[in-house]
């Protein structure tokens, strides 16, 4: 008999595997992911697919065009990474995890 | 294993449940289980002062289904101890059961206490069981007090 310890309660309760959180977590921290851009990474979980404006908007974080242009710059140095992907949508580019960031879209998302 | 849960409440080696309701017991003239005569309960909504020496009946946000291969043991928080209110469980939850964890919350303490939405007064650990279990036939199943 043993007792079930924090990462196979994750796993049991969440579905989540850390190891498979480690890769993602990883391209965050190189990619200069401050306090702000948490609560960017965060709303995309909760909205995605959706594009750089409206998530700014439904986080309520300032749209201006720095804004906008620093949030598109660190979306696609993680998409270089492999973490995020852009699609056109009605001819407006929209984002979304990829099935690499999958399991850290999950993980946000609890 | 645990819906409505928060990621958050799972712990070092546990998982911490959330109060979602309370319930006051109304006086009978006498309670006999061997004549299923048991007291008849009452929700009160939360937040609620507990006075000194008031007991009620707790019902955790969270639901168990406790798969066949776990059982779990229920422990009071030391939030609960170091405020002064004793919490009584049923101590093990069972391989098979399904159903939100249900526990007592007695005020201990002269202080009143005030219990509210989310509060954390009860944990469990999950043990891993060796061999087969039974799964649990209970008249409690799915939460219900009495």
């Amino acid at each position: 008999m043993s007792v079930l310890a924090y990462s196979e309660l994750l796993k049991r309760i969440t579905g989540i595997d850390d190891h498979q959180l480690e890769e993602p977590f990883k391209i965050l921290s190189q990619n200069n992911t401050t306090q702000s851009r948490c609560k960017i990474i965060k709303g995309l979980a909760l909205y995605e697919p959706i594009s750089i404006g409206n998530l700014l908007r439904k986080s309520e974080l300032p749209r201006g065009g720095g804004s906008y242009l620093t949030v598109r710059k660190y979306f696609l140095s993680l998409e270089k990474a492999g973490l995020l992907e852009k699609y056109l949508l009605h001819n407006r580019a929209v984002w979304r995890f990829s099935k690499n960031g999958e399991h850290l879209r999950k993980y946000l998302l609890t | 294993m645990i819906t409505n849960y928060k990621t958050e409440n799972i712990r070092s080696c546990k998982y911490t449940f959330r109060l979602g309701e309370i319930f006051r017991h109304t006086s009978v003239d006498l309670v006999d289980v061997s004549q299923e005569r048991f007291p008849q309960l009452t929700e009160i909504s939360l937040p609620y002062v507990l006075q000194p020496g008031e007991f009620v009946i707790g019902r955790t946000i969270e639901e168990l289904d406790t798969p066949l291969d776990l059982m779990s043991i229920y422990a009071a928080s030391s939030l609960s101890i170091r405020i002064g209110l004793n919490i009584l469980s049923g101590g093990i939850n069972d391989p098979g059961y399904r159903g939100n964890a249900i526990f007592g919350i007695h005020n201990v303490s002269q202080n009143k206490i005030k219990l509210f939405y989310g509060m954390e007064l009860l944990h469990t650990a999950f043990l891993e069981l060796k061999g087969k279990a039974i799964p649990v036939q209970t008249r409690y199943m799915g939460g219900k007090i009495l």
